[in-house]
């Protein structure tokens, strides 16, 4: 049986988990770090890096790294969200073919799921480091808020990074799996799930057989971690502009600078009062002065500048046990999921709101990735009994005249789930129907997230109201809905025309797997040039050390003359094999220059 | 049991014969060279006796079983009617809510080929096609008292059978579709019954539907009724047994002399079901269905029986036979026979009105309906008796019309909007007004059911509140809907006036103007 991933796909920190036997368990990274950052950098050398070598070198290249990409995933470019990204991020976010948005890395344009994509390859690439075998199946997470353009798009970044994405499921969720999994309990949990760009709350059965039942499920797909660090910059960059009259947002190396202190700052006042933030040389001014940014935080400030994010968490907790019909003494567990939640004004928060102490008994950062490992192997293997019910988040509906939103299937319905209605044509011998199908929940089509037009084409020319076409809206258990329709008259299923409003097409997928492909040959002969180059240069370094002992000692022989030269000869290949970075003459001059190291050490110790 | 005990007929006896366990009723009619409508009533009648049993079709397998709570078998279906007695069943009785039997399917879908074991399939298409007809409780096979809990122990002990994911990776063909409407329901269900409010809702709607089930039943003329076909039977042994007396001697009435009949061979019995089963009716009928001949069908074999009520003399149904002394006595015999029909249908005609007359009396109109429908059966062609039972049924409608209001309301919620306006019309024939006519149309509008009844509606709505201004945007969508774009918007401007403030009367002119409805 083919083993499953689980892919917690955050917006700063990315984790994946494997099952080993019935525990799940993470996979650590090359670094030995068991979360990598979801972050993605072109060099000036046009060399793609991923995860902590990205995030290290992001200061001194803050216009080509990528930060948060999942806050743009699946938005359409005239989205609020995006122009908001537009203000705020260090690299440069454009408009792509199709109201999406693409990000500019050197010379490049990137769709979202692409960059997306290059941290999935990170992620599947150190499970496969780790299990010694190939891996293609995956299970990835989103937050729970998501709509259907994100998913769809994180599903197209999974396909562009070589994986079969077996099923989305909702982070939340996947945290109650980690938390409840072979526990044979009967509870009914709250999932708090506060993450770098997106909340989510969650409340949950917990039963009988393994079934894990989601009852209701809300939350804000804008708001995290990532709004509390700007919270600190403005805080900041407020203070500075008053101090020295300059706007530190304008450069943006000071900006990416910002948001590294920004970030280390909060992290550190989880488990300290106040901190010190310490940005020496921050930015010169005209006449060549370089300038410091030198300020002390307190946990009282910070909770201060952040109240309202907490307090609006608090109040969407409040719709989240209103939608289930809950009180809150109804639950019986609090779990904590994100980084976030390790911020003492949160736990405070949470426990004020749900009147207990939350539950401890979860890592927040890896609770995700190890639900989805989880739910994968379930997945593949029948003989797990697990079973998760989860609903979806946003109400479907269609566009009516006037601009309004008919529903329907409600919010929190729970997947899959279908529903089907009878259109008519409204004009004589009208061939097409064109339907706009939505998600939200409000009564104003225009306030909700448009998924798709869906053109039914070929319709028997006919009076008006005389061909009726009954259209199947359904939701799949990845949360993803799909359109079909069948003419009542002739019983013949209709052709749907789709026409996507945001997000790729399945041409633009494809090219993407291709050239991720290219990316994946170019990584390993660049992983196996590495390997060979650092040999050599060692081998290399010890040769010449040596150097000048053995050519003394051998100075008098022909023989030694002649090996001198050879090891020269041998020296200035490598160098030049290094220098073209071929690797397979690197590997091969590494057998000269460890035969010319034994040699020389023979002569070394012979002469002693 | 000694079959020479029994109280049957030489006919009955004959047919009795030709029972192996094997033989569907087509199969002996073939036999017996009797008619299968003649060999459906003989058998019926041994099956109210006790002397066969009707086999079942075998497509319910054990897990369905289960789930299917003691589904009642045909048999004893048949042995429950055939105790009513001489008198007239009219009081309304209301039936407990029986788990309905199962429901036959074609088992070829069991051939389908996809990655499930054969026993997973049936129970798939087992449960499948009884959703509709289910309660919530008997779908999660729970009491109607059960706690929340219970509701969800029930429901997570089903679900991971239904659920598509516990057949991840394989091929379901259409099996899938089924089990995602299957866990669908059981989800309603669970949902429904798990949460207060709406359960309150539901059992409302369950216990007015038992309150109406009755009227229902009949004063829908394509429900059989039980007692009819049971009133039937009875009138048939005693107009036998009558016309038997009067000459005992006589020979078989048809010319194919039973040969069983009288011989000491066994009786097949109740005790020996699996021998005695003629395994009646062909496998694609359900055997709830077993008597075929619906009320309709009925009647109008009595009417050919005894010569429509009298209107046609009673000798003209007799084919020409030739004038031997054996046929002529047959035929003797049969005219008695019908002669002593007639008597009963006669008699019975009469309790039957009499009972109603006393149910009126009492203001019992669903049982005064009841009564009709079966008089009615007894006498087809009666416009007067027709117009009585109009009569008691409109009164008993509207007796019962907010249990109906109360159906319909559920429905429409649940957007099942053909039976939303079956219901509301009903309620209309008992207590017509202006905003049940409106939901009617609007449900009719909805469920894209017959848009002149809607329009008939619509306009009967706009008729009794002229002033509504909801009720002619109503009235506007059914005319648009049908093309009438003008009358739409003549009705639109009307509601205009009325109210010039009514935004959403502004667009649905804009609406009806661009054809987009």
């Amino acid at each position: 049986m083919e083993r499953v991933i689980g892919i917690d796909l955050g917006t700063t920190n990315s984790c994946v988990a494997i099952m080993e036997g019935d525990v799940p368990a993470v996979i650590p990274n090359r670094g030995g770090y068991k979360t990598t950052p979801s972050m993605v950098a072109v060099t000036e050398a046009g060399k793609r890096l991923v995860g902590h070598i990205a995030k290290r070198q992001a200061i001194t290249n803050a216009e080509s790294t990528v930060y948060a990409a999942k806050r743009l995933i699946g938005r359409k470019w005239n989205s609020p969200q995006v122009k908001n990204a537009l203000m705020t991020s260090s690299y440069t976010i454009v408009e792509g073919p199709h109201d999406d948005v693409r990000i500019r890395l050197r010379d490049k344009e990137y769709s979202v799921p692409e960059v997306s994509s290059m941290i999935l390859q990170e992620m599947k690439i150190i499970a496969e480091d780790y299990l010694g075998e190939p891996v293609s199946k995956a299970v990835i997470t989103v937050p729970a808020y998501f709509n259907d353009n994100q998913r769809q798009a994180t599903k197209d970044a999974g396909a562009i990074a070589g994986l079969d994405v077996i099923r989305i499921i909702n982070e939340p969720t996947a945290a109650s799996l980690a938390y409840g999994f072979g526990k044979n309990i009967d509870k009914t949990v709250a999932v708090y799930d506060l993450g770098g760009g997106t909340f989510d709350v969650s409340i949950l059965e917990i039963g009988a057989h393994g079934v894990f039942k989601v009852i209701a499920t809300t939350g804000d797909t804008f708001l995290g971690g990532e709004d509390f660090d700007a919270r600190i910059i403005d805080w900041l960059v407020q203070g500075f502009q008053e101090e020295h009259g300059i706007d530190l947002r304008q450069d943006r190396m000071a900006l990416q600078r910002l948001r590294d202190a920004a970030e280390k700052a909060k992290c550190e006042l989880s488990s300290v009062k106040e901190t010190e933030i310490n940005l020496p040389f921050i930015i010169s001014t005209g006449r060549n002065e370089a300038l410091h940014l030198q300020r002390t935080l307190a946990r009282d400030t910070l909770e201060r500048l952040t109240g309202d994010l907490v307090d609006r968490t608090v109040s969407i907790c409040r719709e989240a046990l209103q939608d289930a019909n809950l009180g809150t003494d109804e639950i019986d567990d609090v779990i904590l999921v994100g980084g976030m939640t390790r911020m003492p004004l949160v736990q405070k928060a949470v426990q004020g709101f749900f009147k207990r102490e939350p539950n401890k008994s979860v890592h927040p950062d890896e609770v995700v990735a190890l639900g989805a490992a989880i739910q994968g192997a379930a997945l593949v293997d029948d003989k797990r009994e697990m079973i998760l019910l989860d609903v979806t988040p946003h109400a479907l509906g269609i566009m009516t005249f006037g601009s309004y939103f008919e529903e329907l299937i409600p919010q929190n319905t729970t997947v899959p789930t279908s529903r089907t209605k009878v259109f008519t044509t409204s004009r004589d011998n009208q061939t097409a129907v064109k339907i706009l199908v939505m998600q939200g929940e409000s009564k104003k089509a225009d306030d909700n997230e448009l998924l798709g037009e869906f053109i039914l084409t070929g319709l028997r020319r006919a009076p008006k109201g005389h061909v009726e076409i009954e259209v199947a809206f359904e939701i799949n258990t990845d949360g993803i809905v799909s359109v079909h329709a069948k003419d009542l008259e002739t019983g013949q299923a209709q052709s749907i025309q789709v026409t996507a409003s945001s997000g790729l097409t399945q041409d633009e997928i494809s090219n993407m797997i291709e050239s991720a492909k290219d990316y994946m040959v170019e990584r390993r002969t660049d992983e196996q040039f590495e390997q060979a180059k650092q040999e050599a240069e060692t081998l290399i370094a010890e040769i010449e050390r040596m150097f000048p002992e053995v050519e003394r000692i051998v100075a008098s022989s022909d023989f030694g003359r002649d090996a001198i030269g050879k090891a020269r000869s041998v020296l200035e290949k490598s160098r030049e094999a290094i220098r073209r970075k071929e690797t397979q003459a690197v590997k091969e001059q590494v057998e000269g220059l460890a035969r010319t190291q034994r040699m020389f050490k023979g002569v070394v110790s012979r002469a002693q | 049991m000694d079959i020479r005990t029994l109280p049957i007929g030489p006919m009955e006896a004959f047919v009795l014969s030709r029972v192996d366990g094997r033989s569907s009723t087509a199969d002996i009619s073939l036999q017996t060279g009797l008619p299968a409508e003649d060999v459906h009533a003989h058998l019926n009648r041994l099956a109210a006796l006790g002397a066969v049993q009707y086999g079942e079709v075998r497509t319910m397998s054990e897990p369905a079983r289960a789930i299917a709570d003691a589904a009642k078998s045909p048999a004893a279906t048949v042995l429950e009617s055939s105790r009513s007695g001489m008198h007239p069943r009219v009081d309304p009785v209301i039936r407990e809510a029986e788990p309905p039997a199962p429901v036959a399917y074609d088992p070829k879908e069991l051939d389908e080929p996809a990655d499930l074991p054969p026993e997973r399939k049936r129970l798939i298409l087992d449960t499948f096609y009884r959703l509709e007809r289910v309660s919530h409780y008997e779908l999660l096979k729970v009491p109607r008292n059960v706690d929340k809990k219970a509701v969800k122990s029930a429901y997570y002990e089903v679900v991971g059978t239904f659920h598509p994911d516990k057949y991840h990776g394989k091929q379901l063909g259409s099996f899938k579709p089924k089990l995602e409407k299957i866990f669908q329901r059981l989800t309603e269900a669970h949902d429904t019954l798990s949460r207060a409010k709406l359960r309150e809702e539901y059992d409302r709607f369950l216990e007015s539907q038992l309150a109406t089930r009755e009227l229902d039943a009949a004063a829908d003329p394509s429900s059989a009724l039980p007692e009819v076909d049971e009133i039937f039977r009875e009138m048939e042994r005693e107009a036998r047994m009558a016309a038997d007396a009067g000459q005992s001697s006589s020979p078989p009435p048809r010319s194919s002399s039973p040969p069983g009949a009288g011989s000491d061979r066994p009786a097949p019995t109740g005790s020996h079901p699996n021998e005695a089963r003629p395994s009646g009716a062909p496998s694609s009928s359900p055997p709830v269905d077993r008597p075929a001949m619906t009320a309709d069908e009925r009647r109008r074999a009595l009417a050919r029986k005894l010569g429509a009520g009298g209107s046609m003399p009673p000798s003209s149904a007799r084919p020409q036979e030739g004038p031997t002394a054996k046929e002529a006595a047959a035929d003797a015999l049969k005219r008695r026979y019908e002669s002593h029909l007639n008597q009963a249908r006669v008699d019975r005609l009469k309790r039957y009105m009499d009972a109603a007359n006393d149910a009126i009396k009492l203001k019992n109109y669903v049982a005064a309906t009841n009564a009709l429908r079966i008089a009615l059966s007894l006498a087809p062609e009666d416009p007067e008796l027709q117009a009585r039972f109009e009569a008691a049924e409109k009164q008993a409608a509207a007796g019962l019309a907010d249990q109906y209001i109360e159906q319909a309301k559920y429905e429409e919620r649940r957007n099942e909007f053909g039976a939303a306006a079956a219901l509301y019309e009903r309620a209309i024939r008992g207590r017509p007004s202006a905003q049940l006519h409106e939901r009617t149309a609007h449900c009719l509008l909805e469920g894209r059911g017959d848009p002149k009844s809607a329009s008939e509606h619509a306009r009967k709505a706009v008729e009794m509140s002229p002033n509504e201004t909801s009720y002619r945007i109503t009235l506007a969508r059914v005319y648009a809907r049908a093309g009438m774009e003008n009358s739409a918007i003549g009705e639109l401007e009307r509601a205009r006036t009325l109210d010039p403030s009514d935004d959403t009367i502004k667009d649905w002119i804009r609406r009806v103007k661009r054809g987009e409805v």
